[in-house]
């Protein structure tokens, strides 16, 4: 069997992995009672006493087969259902609020990522030393901070006391007048790629200055987390017995850390990196909040706290989707690094 | 693995048909499981338990009303005697007020159920909306004062989310008491007593008060032409509701504005579901440099929560109002900060018949729409049938219905079409209503000065695919579930002052300026709404100029208090009022 038919295969699991996530969030959403759903479609006190028609027309009082069935019906004809937090389907939620996270993702990813490994190394080839001391404190540091303080505090400072340095939201109002304007192509809704698309540098500078503080603390608990795991890895690998060998037939210090240890110990960080990424989709929550920067993230969030019950199945199955798809890369990527791993093997 | 799924979703599969059965009743128990024992035993209360009214003039009179007023509230508040507020049409300023005065309530609670409340004591739980501070602390005034009167008298507190407390209210019925809000629709003192006092309102249908005498009466009241004697009737039911105390009413709310320093012209109508007031009186200009003056000529408004719709006759939430209010206009609008007293909009002139209840108005000549179509009496009767054949379900048409067709009307399934078409008919350049009942002059008029009212085009919306304004159309639009079912969810051609740019959902509204405004100049180029959650960032936004006006909580005001460049507007009388409500009969009537 090869690599093909590893990921068709693959593929094929999202069906029951699809099937059973709906099910299971569909089955817990329907321990609340016909009136609690109903209260989605009240937007006012006043409408309070029409729940009793709200629950007729939107038949939320059905046996959970029949909702669910209904639920099922819809998808395969298409239709997600509608968002009522956003006001628009759940299908068009999805990319409409898909782009500002990943924007966040496009910066914050490789900052994770390669800030992690970098100083994870660096620690480990320097255990008990300064610099691993150094990184090992501002490791516990980031890694402890509430991502809600200092995404606040950030914001207090330079938004609040540097009046109007590093402001919230993904463009300010003259750019944003610019971007929706007809002579400006939005071609991905990624602000920074678009603006450099259409050769806009004041939009591509006004979007970036809107990503600093968001993507800061985003990355500051990530990174120490990736940090983290990096050094005890490369510990491990740094203790094995090859290391010993190359060292002993002479090679370069530089050579036994960066290609003989290294190498092996990214194993762990490839598998984790590829959760930090897929789970950055709803790990941004707060972060999207505070800085109003609106993704997929904040979409999902205010699904769940208003029962905005089509919204988080919706939700559920783009994120079960993500997932899947996160770890068959993540698989095809530890070929590379480990030439020990095959994929497609012998089924057990 | 693929097996392992399987088995496992099997599992799920199981576990959640078991559950389900299990949460339907709970078969002979206790209606509630928030009254103890069930029983007047010093471990719990009956079901009927506020049904004395002894236990509720007790409750009332250990109210400690200045206390929550100053600390609850800070002071962004007034006590009412009734649920019926100041500035509705109808309001009585002389209703009596319960006072705080622990002698007054041990005398009731002593003599209530035959002293047994007393000698036994009582325990129950009284649940608020999780989050809700002010309510919380209403609870807790509540609990100490009664076990300071007699220790057996004990209230356990607990918070409760608020979809489940609606559900509580509404469908299970199983608290013993609960606190919750009203706004009024219309600003007459009907839209008030009927869902506090009506055997089948809103609040007291679900809390076992009123019966057909009282329903009587205040039938009788709204329907009295002769303005002394319904203000004496509308004055008498307040009283009432005192000498009743089916609930303790606590306080009117006062809100605030704040508008940075470079925003001037606000003016309060309490009735005005705009957060901003009405944007057409505002103007900017720099006079300052507290704040920078940012964004030359746009209006940036930043709040809470989106919009629903863009379509007039969906809309029934403040947010949508205000946006559908500068896009669209409707025949008549409120004079000032007047709730009853009108000025013409979209029509020039207009009277009353009340010989065949008829309500006749000119329409204004030389007015277009965004498009360039012109003004019609047509498009005024379609804009009203369609709202009617519409018939959004949990919307604001019912004031229609009730208006035109009838008390016994609330929907279109309760008339029929010719009822529809016959209610507003063009006659040349007027368009005339024919009311239900000679009463309803005033109400009407202030119904069609809600943005549900507002115009639109005819030949445009027939064109974008909407009602086609025959019988035989209405099926295909009648009752649409979701906002986005509706042509004008987010298409829209008004006559307002200023027109859609871009709504981009969750986000943000931009509209620009309608240069060919009949109104004359309009004073924003653009104006901005956006939703932004985060309170720290609102408040950064405004004070860095890049918002010139945000949507402030009342518990935040005092945060408010030092920052310098603000034009603040106080002590602004809204007309809600926040209530707790007596469960007379816990857990509904028993089937």
């Amino acid at each position: 069997m090869g690599l093909r038919s590893y990921i068709i295969r693959r593929l094929l699991l999202l069906i029951p992995v699809l099937f059973g996530v709906t099910i299971f969030i569909f089955g817990i959403t329907m321990l609340f009672s016909p009136i609690e759903r109903a209260t989605l479609y009240v937007t006012d006190p006043r409408q309070m006493s029409d729940l009793p028609a709200i629950i007729e027309t939107y038949g939320l009082d059905q046996p959970f087969w029949i909702q669910y069935s209904n639920w099922i019906g819809q998808v395969f004809s298409g239709n997600l259902g509608w968002s009522r937090v956003v006001g628009m389907p759940v299908w068009d939620a999805i990319w409409a609020f898909l782009p500002a996270t990943l924007e966040l993702a496009i910066f914050a990813t490789p900052i994770i990522i390669f800030t992690g490994i970098f100083l994870g190394s660096k620690a480990a080839a320097h255990k008990d030393r300064p610099v691993d001391h150094g990184t090992r404190v501002m490791a516990i540091f980031g890694w402890s901070l509430p991502t809600f303080w200092l995404g606040l505090i950030l914001m207090m400072v330079f938004y609040g006391y540097f009046r109007g340095l590093l402001p919230p939201s993904r463009l300010s109002i003259p750019m944003e007048m610019v971007v929706n304007s007809a002579s400006f192509i939005r071609y991905t809704h990624i602000n920074t790629i678009d603006a450099i698309l259409n050769l806009n540098g004041a939009v591509l500078l006004d979007a970036l200055r809107h990503l600093i503080l968001p993507v800061i603390t985003l990355s500051v608990t990530q990174v120490a987390f990736i940090m983290r795991l990096m050094r005890s890895s490369m510990l491990e690998s740094l203790g094995k017995g090859y290391i010993l060998t190359a060292r002993a037939k002479g090679l370069a210090e530089g050579v036994v850390v960066n290609k003989h240890a290294r190498r092996n110990a990214l194993i762990p960080v490839i598998t984790v990196a590829g959760y930090v990424l897929a789970g950055m989709a709803n790990g941004v929550v707060i972060t999207e909040t505070i800085f109003t920067y609106k993704g997929i993230g904040w979409w999902a969030w205010q699904s769940a706290v208003r029962l905005d019950i089509a919204s988080v199945l919706g939700f559920a199955l783009f994120n079960s989707v993500l997932f899947v798809l996160v770890n068959l890369v993540v698989d095809i990527l530890y070929t590379r690094v480990d030439p020990r791993v095959r994929l497609g093997g012998v089924m057990q | 693995m693929a097996k392992k799924l399987i088995v496992t979703i099997i599992a799920m599969i199981c576990i959640i048909a078991m559950v389900l059965p299990g949460c339907g009743g709970n078969g002979e128990e206790l209606p509630s499981i928030y009254i103890g024992s069930g029983a007047l035993d010093g471990d719990g209360i009956p079901v009927d338990f506020f049904s004395d009214e002894d236990v509720r003039k007790g409750f009332c009179y250990a109210f400690d009303y200045d206390t929550y007023l100053t600390d609850a509230i800070q002071g962004q508040g007034v006590q009412r005697g009734a649920p019926v507020t100041d500035g509705l049409y109808g309001y009585a300023p002389g209703t009596s007020m319960y006072s705080y005065n622990l002698t007054l309530a041990q005398e009731h609670l002593e003599d209530a159920w035959d002293g047994e409340v007393w000698d036994k004591g009582f325990k129950f739980t009284l649940l608020y909306n999780a989050g809700n501070l002010p309510r919380k602390t209403a609870c807790e005034i509540l609990q100490e004062n009664l076990y300071n009167i007699n220790p057996l008298f004990q209230i356990s507190i607990a918070p409760i989310a608020w979809p489940t407390f609606l559900g509580k209210i509404f469908g299970t019925r199983d608290m013993p008491m609960f606190q919750i809000g009203w706004a009024p629709d219309y600003p007459h003192a009907d839209n008030y007593i009927v869902p506090f006092m009506n055997s089948h309102g809103t609040f007291s249908g679900f809390q076992g008060y009123g019966d057909a005498t009282l329903d009587a009466q205040i039938a009788a009241a709204f329907q009295d032409t002769n303005p002394t004697t319904q203000q004496e009737k509308y004055a008498a039911l307040q009283e009432r509701y005192y000498d009743d105390a089916p609930g303790i009413v606590l306080f009117q709310p006062l809100a605030r504005r704040y508008f940075t320093q470079h925003i001037s012209g606000y003016d309060y109508n309490p009735i005005e579901s705009s957060y901003a007031g009405r944007v057409l009186d505002l103007s900017k200009s720099d006079n300052g440099d507290d704040i920078p003056y940012e964004n030359d000529g746009i209006f940036v408004f930043e709040t809470i929560g989106d919009i629903d719709s863009l379509d007039p006759a969906w809309i029934y939430d403040t947010s949508s109002s205000m946006q559908v209010g500068m896009v669209y206009e409707q025949l008549v609008y409120y004079d000032g900060n007047s709730t009853d007293t009108f000025q013409p909009l979209l029509s020039t002139n207009w009277s009353f018949n009340s010989g065949d209840n008829t309500l006749h108005f000119t329409i204004r000549d030389g007015v277009q729409f965004h498009n360039g179509n012109n003004l019609t009496p047509e498009d005024v009767e379609y804009t009203f049938e369609r709202a009617m054949c519409q018939d959004r379900p949990g919307g604001p048409i019912w004031m229609f219905y009730q208006s035109l067709l009838g008390e016994a009307v609330w929907g279109y399934e309760d008339t029929t079409f010719a009822a529809i078409d016959a209610a507003v008919e063009v006659d040349g350049d007027d368009v005339v209503f024919t009311l239900s009942g000679a009463y309803w002059e005033l109400p009407f008029l202030q119904v069609l000065s809600g943005q549900w009212a507002c115009i639109v085009d005819k030949e445009w919306c027939i064109a974008q695919g909407d009602w086609d304004g025959t019988e035989g159309g209405v099926a295909a639009v009648l009752h649409p579930e979701d906002p986005g079912d509706t042509v004008l969810f987010d298409l829209t051609n008004g006559t307002g002052p200023w027109e859609l740019n871009t709504w981009t959902q969750g986000i943000q509204i931009i509209l620009d300026e309608n240069t060919t405004y009949w109104g004359g100049s309009v004073p924003f180029d653009t104006v901005i709404t956006k939703v932004v959650d985060e309170w720290t960032s609102r408040k950064l936004s405004l004070l860095a100029g890049d918002a010139d006006l945000v949507y402030v909580p009342a518990t935040n005001f005092d945060e408010m208090d030092g920052e310098l460049g603000l034009n603040v507007y106080e002590d602004l009388p809204s007309l809600n009022i926040d209530a707790f409500f007596f469960n007379m009969i816990i857990g509904g009537p028993s089937s």
